[in-house]
């Protein structure tokens, strides 16, 4: 993503990619109220474009144009659905990284950066980011 | 105390600013409260009250009660179970329905055979509305929660929520003023505050559906959560500056 606006009218939303598919009719929800404040809202979340048909209702009052979505392409294992703990872990350190990678190749373009759900899971990422001097706001 | 808690605190004390999803300190998460630098009291999300609407009058609706929420025992279910059981011994025979899925789906399978109880385990979004126009009373007797999406939908539809005291469900019932709080999310609670409200009037009932309507046009526009929301980007630049 090319810097490209001014900063202070970008926002990154991070959600941590739980399972539940009600987490994102929530993050519909509030990317939907952000696309109204600011001129570009970047999602930083997990296998986001796979739930899109499911949440797309729930964007209906959003201002599409400015929602950009940083797809983590990875999500944790359904809590229904088995899987092995070393697989979830795999997956859990698969997560921190690429939601580090993000927060650090959109260094440039934000100024400030929301946390929304499963925050306690992105400690590392607001930490790293109040260190790059940006602004954090915790939901 | 517990890590989960230590990251928590964490978490809020790094944070410029805190936002809170009520305005009255006295539900706010305790830990927000006490350690966050800057908490700014807007974030009530909004529901979309064209979809989400009476389309059904109270009195014309199928199900008397209905519970919606994951299968879990943090939402409740048990002690729901408990409490309609405890009005079916006594002769009462509301319609339940009982929407969601999770781990506690075959005992309320069981639990719930004899009686006269819809069982669906996933509603899709979209179909929330015509759902919630179909019934009467909701129930949340939830241990923990913030403010659940499905009380503010449910207030929306014009139906009447009991609901437990934790999180924002009370700021939200005393704005809204209808419905019942649960001092304690119990069996006996369930029972009392559903044996309070199936003996209402219609007209009572209508009363109640209307008030619930009213605090959703009031509070939950997306135009309200909007102007909420841009106090946000104010402070921002405020403290950039």
């Amino acid at each position: 993503m090319k810097k490209q606006g001014n900063s202070n009218s970008t926002i990154a939303v991070f959600s941590f990619p739980l399972p539940s598919q009600s987490n994102y009719a929530l993050l519909a929800n509030l990317v939907t109220i952000l696309s109204h404040i600011y001129s570009r809202v970047i999602v930083v979340t997990g296998d986001f474009i796979s739930i899109l048909p499911h949440i797309i209702d729930d964007l209906r009052l959003a201002n599409k144009s400015r929602i950009f979505i940083y797809d983590l392409r990875v999500k944790l294992p359904s809590r229904d659905g088995y899987a092995p703990f070393i697989t979830k872990l795999f997956i859990y350190i698969k997560i921190q990284v690429n939601i580090i990678t993000a927060s650090i190749k959109l260094r440039n373009i934000i100024r400030s950066a929301l946390f929304f759900i499963g925050i306690p899971h992105m400690l590392p990422v607001i930490i790293l980011l109040r260190l790059m001097k940006k602004r954090t706001i915790v939901y | 105390m517990k890590i989960c808690d230590v990251v928590w605190i964490l978490a809020v004390k790094f944070a410029d600013i805190v936002i809170s999803e009520v305005s009255d300190p006295l539900y706010e998460d305790p830990i927000k409260l006490r350690y966050a630098r800057l908490r700014l009291p807007i974030a009530l999300r909004f529901i979309d009250l064209d979809k989400f609407r009476v389309i059904k009058p109270i009195n014309r609706r199928v199900y008397d009660i209905a519970f919606i929420a994951r299968l879990e025992p943090e939402k409740g279910l048990p002690e729901f179970i408990c409490g309609i059981k405890l009005l079916y011994k006594e002769g009462l025979k509301p319609r339940i329905l009982v929407g969601g899925e999770g781990s506690l789906l075959s005992l309320a399978k069981e639990a719930l055979k004899n009686l006269d109880v819809k069982l669906v385990q996933y509603i899709p979004h979209k179909e929330m509305p015509n759902v919630l126009n179909d019934v009467k009373i909701l129930v949340l007797p939830s241990k923990k929660e913030g403010v659940p999406t499905i009380l503010l939908e449910a207030l929306a539809c014009g139906v009447i929520p009991v609901a437990s005291k934790v999180g924002g469900i009370p700021w939200v019932i005393e704005k809204a003023q209808t419905g019942l709080l649960l001092n304690t999310p119990s069996c006996n609670s369930v029972y009392k505050a559903l044996k309070v409200l199936l003996a209402l009037k219609p007209n009572e009932l209508e009363r109640l559906s209307i008030k619930g309507r009213t605090f959703a046009e009031k509070y939950l526009s997306i135009n309200g959560a909007i102007n909420r929301h841009a106090l946000l980007k104010k402070l921002l630049k405020k403290r950039a500056s």
